[in-house]
């Protein structure tokens, strides 16, 4: 007789009972460990990727010429296993997850791009660094034009938090003063380039403030910089591929050395949350089952709080995977809300041209610095700005310079006269690009793939709806006519405006789906980023959002995370959780 | 900077998956008219061949036929669902990219939309493998093939123009097997 194979898996349940276990390594992830830990409680770091070894991991001041592909890598694989990591360069690859086995799904005609990177760190090891406050006229937004809801929290409230974070990331930048786009706590700011400046002027000719970014780049170094051995940026530019001198921000060059130096945290790499497990008695989270990455071994670990911070979808994700005969739904679902209101900022509405004015002058450096023009919101701030064919608005991030690459392709021609062109025109280039607000609409969602799809360890994956509207449309219209009227203004001579725009995700600010709000059956979490069903499970990446506004929403992250780890040690203390 | 354990193996060269017990997912790229690929156990590497001989909608789904090959080992008769796709992104495919645009008035489009999306990835049901058959013990019973479409010859970019339509035809909004008939007639024809 055969024998019959039999396949078991076993679970190895770990007895220790952590204060908080902390779902992500990113930038609420790393904050929340390093907060929680310098409180005095005992944190689990869960990470679903590889640990990360910033001598090995990072190819800083590695040069295209130094690669056989001259840092394109052979031909094809991004496409190969890593489609949708549009980011991903072939030095930073391994930053990013295999698409290949880390399936999601979408409907026909309606793609999104979902950049995703498991590893330790997170985001944060190639993150843009734009580090941007919101204001109350981001917050408050329906009470301004009376679409969707307002957060349940203002600027008042977070305020010290940002203060907080933006002292112990490095925030390099100017105070500009403007009300809609609130001062903070900075470094020195990075210098505009004479096309910068070129084009701050044109821009504030047509009443629209032009300021230098903001970046989450250290521009001078405070003691407690030093104290982990991050120094000021040397304006290599290659910050992408990870910056091992801990310049710019990262939880690896800052929130997890600190947690780490209290010895208060373990952190687990390769350890994938399958389901958070509620108690049958109370429906209270009692910890979170595990999958090993690599070796498929089940694991469970229990917990007092838990913290989900592995990024906006994913996060959402878990919860809704998460679903007992307490919560049905899913974590955190009772009002049906989980998964809606999914918003990206979008782009692709640019514009280029060239400096007559600074053609053909002697080449210096100015490719290193992150940090180029930024033009805030000018839409919608009141009623002698009120457009009248869409809410909300759109700011123009901006860079001039010479770069390393000089730009041939946007000229015709060949032999001596195409070089002479190209070398005359590489000093003057200027480039605009849109990063716009996107409405929190319900009918953009995720659910789980109600086709069954799973990922490579068996956990079910999202399925994205999620396509722009009118109102998207009409602000990428009036960006374009907008850039080109800048340009103008700035004496820049055009060469290409307009463009499609993104599909959403594409500009990796993808937020909402479990948003704020006060009131339980509209919302899923409360104003501390506390799940209103389940009091121990909170959420504190993007998934938070109630809407997107147009700035870059990471230090916004970072100071709810910090607000949400205050308010679990005050429930602590009075015995609430 | 924080740093893990020098001895361990960290992101660059960090192993990829490796089940034991059970197999949830394979990938595969489309390569001529079958999907080809490669995955791993705790045990070995294993090099694999879907070839479709068939394709069939039923209960509103693709349904792809034909024969499972690990080495010269072969299963016959496996069937592959179609359970979901990933809309593509980047470089639209020429025959799609030249389809007339819909829409009139005069605003921005977003990239790769409505009629112009296209299938960047499949991602199919197989219908239960006895591994022993291809020399394996690990659980096979319920397989994902991940297809991922990235045409590099005539027949593929005519097979993601096909499975697009499919695709458009049977797993959007409003499903309509009548629409897809044209287009799994031009599958049948290819395979």
């Amino acid at each position: 007789m055969r024998e019959k194979i039999v396949f078991q898996v076993k679970t190895t349940r770990n007895q220790k009972l952590y204060d908080a276990i902390i779902i992500g390594s990113g930038a609420s992830g790393g904050m929340a460990a390093k907060e929680l830990t310098e409180k005095g409680m005992e944190v689990l770091v869960l990470e679903a990727g590889p640990p990360v070894n910033p001598a090995r991991d990072f190819s800083m001041h590695t040069w295209p010429y130094e690669d056989m592909y001259r840092g394109f890598g052979p031909p094809g694989w991004r496409n190969i296993d890593q489609w949708m990591e549009d980011t991903a360069g072939h030095f930073s690859r391994h930053f990013y997850v295999k698409d290949s086995e880390n399936p999601y799904t979408t409907e026909p005609g309606k793609p999104f791009l979902w950049v995703r990177a498991r590893i330790v760190g997170g985001k944060t090891l190639h993150w843009g660094r734009l580090s941007w406050r919101l204001s109350d006229l981001d917050f408050k937004a329906a009470s301004h034009d009376g679409f969707d809801v307002d957060w349940p929290i203002d600027y008042k409230e977070i305020e010290p938090y940002y203060d907080k974070v933006e002292e112990f990331v490095g925030v390099s930048g100017n105070h500009d003063n403007l009300w809609y786009q609130p001062n903070g706590k900075y470094l020195p700011p990075m210098n505009l380039t004479c096309g910068e400046q070129l084009l701050k002027k044109g821009s504030e000719k047509l009443g629209r403030p032009g300021i230098t970014s903001r970046v989450s780049m250290l521009t001078a170094v405070k003691p407690h910089h030093k104290k982990y051995n991050r120094a000021a940026c040397h304006y290599c530019g290659h910050c992408g591929d990870g910056c091992d001198v801990g310049a710019m921000f990262s939880s690896v060059s800052s929130t997890l050395p600190v947690a780490a130096a209290t010895g208060k945290m373990t952190l687990r790499p390769n350890s994938v949350v399958r389901h958070i497990n509620v108690d049958p008695k109370t429906g209270n989270a009692k910890g979170v089952s595990v999958v090993d990455r690599v070796t498929y071994q089940e694991l469970e670990f229990q917990g007092k709080v838990i913290i989900v911070a592995g990024s906006t979808l994913e996060s959402t994700r878990l919860l809704l995977n998460s679903k007992s005969r307490q919560h049905p739904n899913g974590v955190g679902n009772s009002s049906g809300v989980l998964g809606h209101y999914l918003v990206d900022h979008f782009g692709g509405i640019s514009g280029m041209g060239v400096f007559p004015t600074l053609a053909g002058r002697d080449p210096v450096n100015e490719d290193g610095k992150a940090a180029g023009l930024f033009i805030p919101r000018f839409r919608n701030l009141d009623a002698k700005t009120k457009h009248p064919k869409f809410l909300r608005g759109y700011g123009f991030e901006c860079s001039s310079g010479m770069g390393r690459n000089p730009g041939a392709g946007r000229f015709p021609g060949f032999g001596k006269e195409f070089k002479e062109t190209v070398r005359k025109w590489s000093t003057a280039p200027v480039y605009m690009t849109t990063r716009a607000n996107m409405l929190s609409r319900f009918e953009n969602f995720v659910e789980i793939d109600p086709g069954g799809t799973v990922d490579a360890w068996g956990i079910p994956v999202l399925k994205i709806h999620i396509q722009h509207s009118d109102n998207e449309r009409e602000m990428a219209k009036d960006a374009a006519e907008c850039i080109e009227e800048t340009l103008k203004s700035a004496g820049a001579e055009i060469i290409s405006v307009g463009g499609n725009m993104t599909a959403p995700g594409k500009i990796i600010h993808e937020l909402g789906t479990a948003r704020m709000g006060n009131d339980k059956k509209t919302s899923v979490l409360n104003k501390w980023n506390q799940t209103h069903d389940v009091k121990n499970v909170f959420v504190t990446d993007g998934a938070a959002f109630i809407g997107a506004a147009n700035q870059n929403p990471t230090i916004t992250i970072m100071a709810l995370t910090m607000r949400a780890c205050d308010y679990i040690e005050a429930e602590m203390k009075r015995g609430n959780l | 900077m924080f740093a893990q354990d020098n001895k361990q193996p960290s992101a660059k060269d960090a192993p990829g998956p490796k089940p034991s017990v059970k197999l949830y997912s394979i990938f595969a790229l489309q390569r001529d008219k079958a999907f080809t690929g490669e995955f791993e156990t705790s045990k070995s590497k294993y090099k694999f061949t879907f070839a479709p001989k068939s394709a069939q909608v039923e209960n509103g789904k693709l349904r792809l036929t034909g024969t499972f090959s690990v080495g010269a080992r072969k299963v016959e008769n496996v069937v592959a669902t179609l359970a979901s796709i990933q809309g593509g992104l980047g470089t639209v495919p020429t025959a799609i990219n030249e389809r007339p645009l819909k829409s009139s008035s005069g605003l921005p489009l977003t990239e790769a939309t409505d009629i112009r999306g296209f299938v960047g990835a499949m991602y199919f049901h197989l219908s239960p493998i006895k591994a022993a058959a291809l020399g394996l013990t690990i659980d096979m019973s319920k397989v994902q093939l991940n297809a991922r479409l990235f045409p590099t010859s005539e027949t593929e970019r005519e097979l993601q123009v096909v499975f697009s339509d499919v695709a458009s035809a049977l797993y959007g909004a409003t499903p309509n097997a009548n629409a897809a008939a044209p287009h799994l007639a031009a599958l049948n024809q290819i395979f």
